[in-house]
C-alpha cells in the first residue's frame, strides 16, 4: 500500500517535471519568437501618403517607402545603387535611353499584378504633378515606354544622375488602375504599392499601422508582420517611452539626450552616418553681405568647432564643403576649414573700409534648440571679429516668407541629401531660377551653367572634377558657408535587430525584427 | 454689472422659467453679431501676418512653379473678399471647408479632437472640484493656522510649478518606474483613455485646484463673519445647514465664475499638456494650424472657441440664478 502511494507519487513528480520541461521548452519557443508588431515613436503624422503628394517631410517618407518601391534602390550606406522591381538595366551610348528588365510576377498589395501601363502612369505622374516638391528628379524624362517585363524611359537630355533620382521616393509603382477607380483624393490617403507593408490602419495624428504586405515578392519578408509609427511629439516623452517599452524605436533624439538613454537597462543607442549639414545662408543682394569681402571676413570670424563641440559632440564635426562627406568622392575634401581668427576678419574688414564694427541681423527660427545654440555662439564669436550681431527669432510661416523673399540679411538652414548624387544640393544652390540660389539671390551664370554642365557630364571622372570645382567657387564666394555636419542618431530597445538608416534618413523597416 | 443687471430685472419681472427662457434665446441671438465680428476680425489678422501656406506645405525644396501651383490649387490667388465670401457660404452650409495642411475635411479633424479635449477639460474640472472645495472650506477653518498656511502653501507651488515639468515627474514616477499608467498617447478602448487622461488631467488640475482652493478659502473666510451667518447660528440652526445653505452657497457665485473661465480656457486646449502626454487635442490643432497658416481651421478653431466661451458665460448665468434667487432675468 505503501509502496504503491510512493509509485504513485512518483509518478506525479514524474508527471510534475516532465510538464516543467515542457513549459520550459515553450516558454523559450516564445521567447525566441520574433514580436508581432515594432513600433516606431516619431514627431509627427503624415499629412497624405502619396509619394507625389504636396508635403513630404520626413513623416510622410518614412511611411511610404515601406508601401511603395520603384526600379531601383539605394544600398545601406547611400553610396551604390541596387536593383529592386528592375533586375538589371542597360544605359546607351549617348546616355539618353535607360531599358530596365522588371522582376516578374510582382503583384500590389491588394494582389494585382504590375502592368507596364502603371509603370508608365507613375514615371509620368512624378513629372507631371505640379504640386509635387520632388517633380524635380523626373524633369529629364521625355518618354515612358513599358511592358509587363520591361520599363523603357528616354530622357530628353543626357542626365548622368539619372540611376540615382530614380531611388528617390517619388519614383516608384502605383496602381493606375486603383488610382482611377478612387479618384486624386482618396489615393493620397489610401496608398497601394507593392512594398513589403500595406496600410492597415491610420488613426490621424496618433498613429499609423502597417501589415505585411502577402503578396510580396520575396519570400519571408518582412520580418515583423506589423509595423506601428506613433505620434510621441515631445523628446522626453518619447525617451520615457521608449524606456517603458511603450516604443521600440525612437528617432530624432537630440544629443544632449544620448547619457540618459546610453545609461538605460535595456535600451541602445547607435548613429548613423548622415547627409545633414547645418548651413549659415548670406543675403549677397543687400548689405552688408552684398559686398563679397565682407563675406569672406565672415568666415574668419566663425568657430566652426566650437559650434559644432556644443550643439553635436562627438557626433559632429566641421564642415566646409557644400556636399557632404557621406557622399564619398563627390565630396571636395580638399576644402579646409578656416580656423577660427577674429583679428583676420577685422584686418579683412578694415582693408575693405568699414571701420565700424559691421551691423546685421541673424534670422533664425523659434523653437529650435539647435539653431539656438548655433545663433548664440555665432553672436558671441563674430561680435568679437568686427561684427555686430543682431540675433531675431522668427516663428516658421514668417521666418520661410523672409528669407524665400530675400528679405533677410542671414539665417541658418539645414539640408539632407535625398539622392546619392551631389546634384541636387548644388543645383539648388547655384541654380537661381529654383530658389535664388537657395535664398542668398547668387545669380552667378558661369556657375549655373558649369553645375548644368556637371548634370548632364557622363564621363564619372570629369564630373567629379567638375563638383569639386562648383565647391571651391561656392566656398570662395561665401553665400552659403556649411558650419557642421551631425549623424543620424537611434535610441532603440536591445531587442530590436536590424535598425539600418542610410545618410539619406531612409529606414527599411522589412528588416526589422524584435525578439520577444 | 451683469448681476446689477440682473437686480434689477429681477426687482421688475421676478424669477420666472418664461422670462428665463427668453433671456436664453436673447443670449443666444446676441451671439450672431459676435461671432459675425470674431470671423471678419480672424480672416484678416491671419492674412495680415507674413506667411505663405503653400510654401510652408512644400518646404524648403520646392521650386516657385510647384509653390505657385499649389497657390492656385487652394485657392489662395483669389481676391480676399471672394476668398472671405467663399468661407462665410461654407459655414453657413455647415460646411467648415477642408484644411489646407491635412488636406482632409475640417469638420472631420474637429470630431477627431473634440472628445480628447472636452475629456480632458471635464476630467480636470471634476478633479478640482474634488481636491478645492474641502481644501478651501478646510483652510478658511483654520484660518492663519497651520492647516491654513499648510493648504496655502500647496496652492502657491501647485501656481508656480511648470505644467511640463510636473508633466514629466508625474511620467517618469507613474509611468516609466511604476509602469502603473501609459507614458502618454489616447488609447483605443475606453479603458485605455481612461488610464490616459488620468496623469495630464491631473496636471492640468493643479492650476485650476489652487486657483478655485484659494478663491473658496477666501471667500468662507469673509463670508462667515457675516452677520446673516450669525443670525442664522443665533437661530440655532444647525452647522451643516449654516455651511451648506448660508456659507458655501455664497462662496460658489465668485467660485462659479473663476471655474467658468478656467473651463473654457482649458477647452481652448493645452498645447504644453496636449504635446507632453501626446494627446491630439485641439490646442495642439490650434498651434500647429497657426504656425502652418492653415486658414480654414484656425478660422473654424476660433469660431469653435468663441461659440464654446459664450456658452460657458450663458450658462454660468443661469447658474448664477440657481444660486442665488435673488438674481433673476
Amino acid at each position: 500500500m505503501v509502496q504503491e502511494r510512493f509509485a504513485s507519487g512518483g509518478k506525479l513528480w514524474l508527471r510534475i517535471a516532465l510538464f516543467a520541461c515542457a513549459l520550459t521548452v515553450s516558454l523559450a519557443c516564445a521567447a525566441a519568437k520574433p514580436a508581432q508588431q515594432i513600433v516606431i515613436g516619431r514627431l509627427g503624422d503624415a499629412a497624405q501618403l502619396d509619394p507625389n503628394g504636396a508635403v513630404q517631410s520626413p513623416n510622410e517618407v518614412s511611411v511610404t517607402q515601406q508601401i511603395y518601391e520603384g526600379l531601383v534602390t539605394v544600398s545601406d550606406d547611400g553610396k551604390s545603387i541596387l536593383p529592386c522591381l528592375a533586375t538589371s538595366w542597360t544605359i546607351s551610348k549617348d546616355g539618353l535611353t535607360y531599358t530596365f528588365k522588371l522582376r516578374p510576377n510582382v503583384k500590389f498589395s491588394d494582389g494585382t499584378p504590375v502592368k507596364g501601363e502603371d509603370w508608365v502612369w507613375s514615371l509620368i505622374r512624378a513629372r507631371d504633378t505640379e504640386t509635387s516638391e520632388y517633380r524635380f528628379v523626373a524633369d529629364a524624362i521625355a518618354d515612358v515606354q513599358a511592358t509587363d517585363r520591361m520599363v523603357t524611359i528616354k530622357l530628353s537630355h543626357p542626365w548622368a544622375p539619372f540611376l540615382a533620382d530614380l531611388c528617390c521616393f517619388n519614383m516608384v509603382v502605383g496602381c493606375k488602375a486603383y488610382h482611377d477607380k478612387v479618384g486624386e483624393a482618396s489615393y493620397n490617403m489610401n496608398p497601394l504599392g507593392t512594398g513589403p507593408y500595406k496600410l492597415k490602419e491610420w488613426k490621424k495624428e496618433e498613429y499609423i499601422l502597417l501589415d505585411a504586405n502577402p503578396y510580396y515578392y520575396v519570400t519571408g519578408m518582412p520580418k515583423t508582420p506589423e509595423i506601428k509609427f506613433t505620434v510621441v511629439p515631445d523628446d522626453n516623452t518619447r525617451l520615457m517611452q521608449l524606456q517603458a517599452g511603450q516604443i521600440d524605436i525612437a528617432n530624432d533624439i537630440p544629443f544632449t539626450m544620448v547619457e540618459p538613454v546610453k545609461q538605460s537597462k535595456g535600451l541602445k543607442f547607435e548613429i548613423f552616418p548622415s547627409t545633414q549639414i547645418r548651413y549659415l545662408i548670406i543675403n549677397t543682394t543687400i548689405p552688408p553681405f552684398n559686398d563679397p569681402k565682407v563675406r569672406q571676413a565672415l568666415v574668419y570670424g566663425i568657430n566652426k568647432k566650437e559650434i559644432s563641440d556644443l550643439v553635436a559632440g562627438q557626433y559632429g564635426a566641421p564642415v566646409s564643403a557644400l556636399v557632404s562627406e557621406a557622399q564619398g568622392k563627390w565630396c571636395n575634401s580638399s576644402l579646409k576649414t578656416v580656423d577660427y581668427s577674429p583679428d583676420t576678419a577685422k584686418k579683412m574688414l578694415a582693408a575693405a573700409g568699414y571701420t565700424q564694427p559691421v551691423a546685421f541681423t541673424l534670422s533664425i527660427r523659434a523653437g529650435s534648440q539647435v539653431y539656438e545654440q548655433i545663433a548664440t555662439l555665432l553672436k558671441s564669436e563674430l561680435d568679437k571679429a568686427g561684427f555686430s550681431v543682431n540675433l531675431e527669432q522668427l516663428e516658421r510661416a514668417s521666418i520661410t516668407a523672409k528669407y524665400s523673399s530675400l528679405q533677410h540679411q542671414a539665417t541658418i538652414l539645414q539640408w539632407i541629401d535625398d539622392i546619392t548624387d551631389p546634384s541636387e544640393v548644388t543645383g539648388w544652390t547655384v541654380d537661381y531660377s529654383q530658389s535664388k540660389s537657395w535664398y542668398t539671390g547668387l545669380n552667378d551664370k558661369a556657375l549655373n551653367d558649369l553645375n548644368t554642365a556637371a548634370s548632364r557630364e557622363l564621363n564619372e571622372a570629369k564630373r567629379i572634377k567638375m563638383y569639386h570645382e562648383i565647391q571651391k567657387r561656392i566656398y570662395d564666394n561665401a553665400n552659403v558657408i556649411p558650419l557642421f555636419r551631425n549623424d543620424f542618431a537611434y535610441a532603440y530597445s536591445s531587442k530590436v535587430q536590424g535598425l539600418v538608416v542610410t545618410p539619406l534618413y531612409v529606414v527599411f523597416a522589412k528588416d526589422l525584427v524584435k525578439n520577444q | 454689472m451683469c448681476v446689477l443687471a440682473r437686480l434689477s430685472c429681477s426687482r421688475l419681472g421676478g424669477w420666472a422659467p418664461v422670462n428665463q427662457l427668453n433671456y436664453v434665446i436673447r443670449r443666444v441671438l446676441q451671439i450672431i453679431p459676435v461671432l459675425l465680428v470674431v470671423s471678419v476680425l480672424i480672416f484678416l489678422m491671419l492674412r495680415l501676418i507674413p506667411g505663405d501656406p503653400a510654401r510652408l506645405m512644400l518646404g524648403d525644396k520646392a521650386k516657385e512653379s510647384a509653390v505657385a501651383a499649389l497657390r492656385e490649387k487652394l485657392g489662395l490667388t483669389r481676391p480676399l473678399p471672394t476668398q472671405y465670401v467663399i468661407f462665410m457660404k461654407q459655414i453657413l452650409s455647415g460646411d467648415l471647408g477642408t484644411s489646407l495642411t491635412y488636406q482632409r475635411p475640417v469638420a472631420e479633424l474637429l470630431k477627431d479632437r473634440l472628445p480628447i479635449t472636452v475629456s480632458l477639460t471635464l476630467a480636470s474640472t471634476l478633479l478640482s472640484l474634488l481636491a478645492s472645495f474641502p481644501l478651501g472650506y478646510f483652510a478658511a477653518k483654520h484660518k492663519d493656522r497651520a492647516g491654513d498656511q499648510a493648504v496655502r502653501a500647496t496652492a502657491l507651488v501647485a501656481i508656480a510649478m511648470p505644467s511640463f515639468w510636473v508633466a514629466l515627474l508625474l511620467m517618469i514616477l507613474f509611468c516609466v518606474k511604476l509602469h502603473w499608467l501609459p507614458v502618454g498617447g489616447w488609447g483605443s478602448t475606453l479603458w485605455e483613455q481612461a488610464r490616459a487622461l488620468i496623469l495630464p488631467a491631473f496636471t492640468q488640475s493643479l492650476m485650476t485646484t489652487a486657483l478655485l482652493m484659494r478663491n473658496i478659502r477666501n471667500s468662507v473666510v469673509d463670508i462667515t463673519v457675516m452677520d446673516y451667518v450669525d443670525f442664522a447660528r443665533s437661530k440655532g440652526i444647525s452647522e451643516a445647514a449654516v455651511r451648506n445653505r448660508h456659507i458655501f452657497r455664497n462662496a460658489m457665485i465668485s467660485t462659479v465664475t473663476l471655474l467658468a473661465m478656467r473651463m473654457a480656457y482649458m477647452l481652448g486646449g493645452s498645447v504644453i499638456i496636449e504635446t507632453v502626454f501626446s494627446l491630439p487635442g485641439l490646442g495642439k490643432l490650434m498651434v500647429d494650424s497657426i504656425f502652418g497658416r492653415d486658414y480654414t481651421v484656425v478660422q473654424s478653431l476660433v469660431f469653435l472657441f468663441a461659440f464654446m466661451v459664450l456658452v460657458i458665460n450663458l450658462l454660468t448665468d443661469v447658474i448664477y440664478s440657481l444660486l442665488d434667487p435673488r438674481v433673476s432675468f
